[in-house]
């Protein structure tokens, strides 16, 4: 007997032309499934492991093909701070307005960038402050070690994942703040139910230093060590940062994540373990620079000037 | 992930009630920033934050003791104005909002004997008394003082704040005094492409809305009034007209009403 074969149809169940395509599916013999992303996080569970995918209770991954009718996404997200700067008296109106400037912005940069221009970074990179579990997916298909990741919304998989390490950092999906470290208070109905508002990133903490990697140009730039006693996000002891160096073989690992995600230039946040496994944590496509070095006059900047105007 | 077939039911479970909030507690105004969530400091948690992304700041000083003396202290409050914009926020089919007695008992009973005692000079065969925005000599104290305040500055600030919209400065306010004997016809009234903003503070003391007594907003290009409204008195509705986009005209029942009253100001750019 051979097993149906299975077809995500992306949409809601009452869009009738997402309907005539399932129905058209079943009629060429295959499995129409409902993937109403709509639904998420509120009254669907969904969870992302680096190897299994959990939709509503079955395996996403084990889908071979989508059909995306209508999914409300888009990048790069639309700033609120921007909104006021645009001149309408309503929020909405604020809003269009804006998503039409992103348009026309954001056609305009990636065309040129098309048309063989350098950018630092091309543009669409910038998706990536958003997007960090694809980030953690890719660089963990291509062997660079990344934590041990959780993103959900169902508080069964958190306490499950909670089971599984001996310390849990959580922190937002696309950013925004600062990471926190889970503790037996956050495991409770009560704080988990949140999650069903709005899902969240939970990872293995990596105990040790942070090392921050400049890349430019598929060449290492300078690194910085700060430690991180007494703090769970690294960036709360930034003052504290020195200059470092990194072995060869963790240098070439920058090198080739940038290359994988296509980064011209950036820093590459690491945690050092006792053992001296080097963890990525991400790589950034608009890295600060100011924080580590000599803000007007350190290699870093100067290095991005020379290319900058080697380009030019 | 559910299968289709032709019995999906289209309607979903209602979904159980949980607590409103994210896991990471400020992560809307950490993300945001506290200019989005108000002022910040002890009050912060109070303010809303449904109202994204119009960030409710107190009204100014200035603006606040010249409104003080014609409208409730609670609506010149956060709590008030909160729900004020949520109200105009959420309104369909075009924004809108009603507030039940914005003005001192005293101060709208005083206006409204005002009127009664005003010699209205018809300007129109539906028996209009125009107000200019400034400079009227009445007789009536009360209303000369709200008058007065509603060409300012100051009472621009207020109207704007109270719904959330950003005041630049740069409105032209045109004030309307109606005091019209029962059984004058309704009459419509359009505020046109260049209004920002319509106040109307109703003194009618007794509608009759079973008759067909109110405020009602037509849309051109629909039959029929989409918003209706029946004000008791002393109160004010506020609207976005939207122009000739929206196509929204206000006609008002004042035939049914015993005496119809009502002061309305239309900020244009």
């Amino acid at each position: 007997m051979v097993a149906s074969k299975k077809v995500a149809v992306v949409a809601s169940r009452v869009d009738k032309a997402a309907e005539l395509v399932a129905k058209a599916v079943q009629k060429a013999g295959g499995q129409a499934l409902l993937v109403e992303t709509e639904r998420v996080p509120e009254s669907l569970t969904m969870s992302w492991r680096p190897e299994a995918i959990a939709f509503d209770g079955m395996r996403l991954d084990s889908l071979r093909v989508f059909y995306i009718k209508a999914i409300y996404l888009g990048l790069p997200i639309v700033q609120p701070d921007r909104l006021n700067a645009r001149n309408f008296e309503l929020w909405q109106d604020q809003y269009v307005a804006e998503q039409q400037r992103q348009s026309f912005l954001y056609s305009i940069l990636r065309d040129l960038h098309r048309q063989g221009r350098t950018f630092v970074n091309p543009v669409q990179t910038l998706d990536l402050h958003y997007l960090k579990l694809f980030q953690l997916s890719l660089l963990r298909r291509h062997g660079i070690p990344v934590p041990d990741t959780l993103a959900t919304n169902d508080p069964a998989q958190v306490r499950a994942f909670a089971g599984k390490h001996g310390a849990i950092i959580y922190k937002p999906l696309a950013g925004g703040a600062a990471v926190s470290l889970l503790n037996e208070g956050d495991l409770t109905a009560e704080r988990l139910q949140l999650l069903a508002n709005c899902p969240i990133l939970f990872q293995e903490q990596i105990q040790g230093d942070e090392f921050r990697a400049y890349v430019l140009n598929g060449e290492p730039v300078a690194a910085f060590q700060i430690p991180t006693t007494g703090v769970v996000d690294a960036r709360a002891a930034l003052d504290q940062c020195s200059p470092a160096e990194l072995p060869a073989e963790i240098w070439e690992t920058c090198i080739r994540g940038a290359e994988l995600l296509d980064l011209v230039f950036t820093a590459v946040d690491l945690r050092r373990t006792q053992n001296g496994l080097y963890v990525t944590l991400e790589f950034n496509p608009t890295p600060a620079i100011a924080f580590f070095e000599d803000p007007t006059d350190g290699v870093v900047l100067r290095r991005l000037a020379d290319f900058l105007v080697s380009r030019a | 992930m559910e299968l289709y077939s032709e019995d999906l039911p289209i309607s979903l479970s209602h979904e159980p009630e949980r607590a409103s909030g994210f896991f990471i507690p400020d992560l809307g105004r950490s993300y945001l920033g506290n200019e989005w969530y108000g002022s910040g400091g002890e009050n912060a948690e109070s303010q809303p934050s449904s109202l994204w992304p119009e960030a409710i700041s107190p009204l100014p000083p200035d603006a606040y003791s010249c409104a003080s003396p014609f409208l409730i202290p609670s609506l010149l409050e956060l709590k008030l104005c909160t729900i004020a914009r949520e109200a105009y926020a959420q309104a369909s089919p075009f924004p809108h909002a009603y507030i039940d007695k914005p003005l001192h008992s005293e101060v709208a009973d005083s206006i409204e004997r005002a009127l009664e005692e005003l010699d209205m000079e018809p300007l129109s065969s539906q028996g209009e008394a125009m107000a200019g925005a400034r400079g009227i000599n009445y007789s009536a104290r009360a209303l000369e003082g709200f008058l007065g305040w509603l060409a300012s500055d100051g009472a621009a600030q207020f109207h704007f704040w109270l719904v959330g919209l950003q005041y630049h400065g740069i409105c032209h306010p045109q004030i309307l005094v109606r005091s019209v004997p029962p059984g004058e016809l309704p009459f419509e009234e359009c505020h046109g492409a260049t209004a920002r903003l319509v106040v109307f503070y109703f003194l009618t003391r007794v509608w009759h809305p079973e008759l067909g007594g109110g405020l009602y907003f037509g849309n051109s290009r629909t039959c029929g009034p989409t918003v209706s409204v029946h004000p008791d008195f002393n109160g004010m509705f506020l609207y976005y007209p939207g122009g000739v986009f929206l196509g929204v005209n206000p006609f008002i029942g004042m035939h049914k009403a015993e005496r119809f009253r009502v002061i309305t100001v239309s900020y244009h750019r």
